[in-house]
């Protein structure tokens, strides 16, 4: 076939292109869908991201409940309970891990929002802690205690390191506010200890219902703390 | 060739093969999310021929789905899309359209859209030796339906 025939051709099927916004808007839905993931598939893959050393040290807790347990049996629980502030500032650090070493720009322009991120690791972290303080209530469990006052007793000091630690984040950036955590978890563990020694009245039977709603509104308190934490993290992207 | 060079070339290819351009933009759209669906790892250079196979197979089940479209439908969709051109590309549609189905499939995948001789053969599956002759013949099929309208090269 000759030269000519060959552009007359091509004039002749030429078509006008497709409608232009159409085929953007379908080749951008394209491109999103072949790099979505599952909800569960980025979580696995998040908890890869996090350090071992942090997973590591968050595991061995109930070492010392484990020693305690053995040598000095009636003490385990304020022991622990003064160490418990520390695994809130372990999970509150490395979850906002980014915004600690200045690295949020860089995990905004990854391929997830740095909300799904810092979001995914809270859960991941925060499951873990939970899972820890749950094999140490029964580690712990000494004299006359009951179940739900040794998990209310390791709770509290918890939560009131984390949503001190999430407010700090939050107000000072950088390893400011790491230190600001330290300085909480260190407050938390001695109040908690000093506590146990100056007012030991306070943890009787007696008082357990004052202690149920001291962690029912922490609870609401760090619910309320992660959702601000992630607005935060959401006027930043 | 990026995704939005294939998306044109499946378009034009559907449009040319069903006179639709609704039909052409779902069909081409259809054939993209087949290919991404099976997340085929394959070669770029075997990535045309398959979009293609696959609009291909989609429009033949259109038409098997709607076995006649009428030729006032075609007509108007081809005088449409040919309004601003010269009456020689009217004839040269009409010519087209009196060759054998799979001759003008071809023609227009080789002249209309340059898709190399590798890939077509791949698209229709018969050999190079096959599309030479088929080409040629129909080319020379082409020339005589329009010397017999009264056109010349």
């Amino acid at each position: 076939m000759n030269r000519t025939l060959k552009q007359k051709l091509k004039k002749a099927f030429e078509v006008r292109s497709p409608d232009r916004q159409e085929k953007n808007r379908f080749l951008q839905t394209l491109a999103r869908s072949q790099i979505s993931i599952s909800t569960r598939q980025f979580v696995i893959a998040q908890f890869f991201w996090l350090r071992k050393r942090i997973l590591l040290l968050s595991l061995l807790f109930p070492l010392p409940a484990l020693a305690g347990a053995r040598h000095m049996n009636p003490n385990t629980l304020w022991v622990l309970s003064a160490l418990i502030p520390f695994l809130g500032l372990l999970a509150v650090a490395e979850s906002t891990r980014s915004a600690t070493y200045g690295m949020q720009e860089l995990e905004m322009s990854a391929r997830f929002s740095l909300k799904s991120v810092v979001l995914a690791r809270m859960s991941i972290l925060g499951l873990l802690d939970g899972l820890v303080i749950c094999c140490l209530i029964p580690l712990c469990r000494g004299g006359n205690l009951s179940l739900l006052q040794t998990g209310i007793y390791l709770l509290v000091p918890y939560l009131l390191t984390v949503n001190a630690s999430l407010w700090l984040t939050r107000r000072f950036h950088g390893r400011e506010g790491l230190y600001g955590c330290m300085c909480a978890a260190v407050l938390v563990s001695v109040g908690n200890f000093g506590l146990h020694l100056i007012a030991d009245f306070i943890y009787q039977f007696s008082y357990i219902h004052w202690w149920i709603i001291l962690s029912a509104s922490l609870l609401g308190r760090m619910a309320w703390e992660i959702c601000q934490t992630m607005k935060t993290t959401e006027e930043l992207t | 060739m990026d995704l939005e060079e294939q998306y044109d070339k499946i378009f034009h290819y559907c449009c040319f093969k069903m006179y639709d351009r609704q039909l052409a933009q779902d069909i081409t759209q259809e054939t993209f999310l087949r290919f991404y669906k099976r997340n085929l790892k394959l070669d770029s250079e075997k990535v045309l021929p398959y979009l293609y196979a696959t609009a291909k197979n989609l429009c033949a089940d259109e038409f098997r789905k709607k076995p006649v479209y009428s030729m006032e439908d075609v007509e108007e969709n081809t005088i449409c899309d040919a309004s601003e051109e010269i009456i020689n590309n009217l004839a040269l549609r009409a010519a087209m359209h009196k060759l054998p189905a799979e001759d003008q499939e071809l023609l227009f995948l080789r002249y209309v859209q340059e898709i190399s001789v590798i890939s077509i053969c791949k698209i229709t599956g018969i050999s190079r030796f096959a599309l030479y002759r088929r080409l040629t013949r129909a080319a020379r099929q082409l020339k005589e339906e329009l010397r017999k309208e009264g056109f010349t090269e």
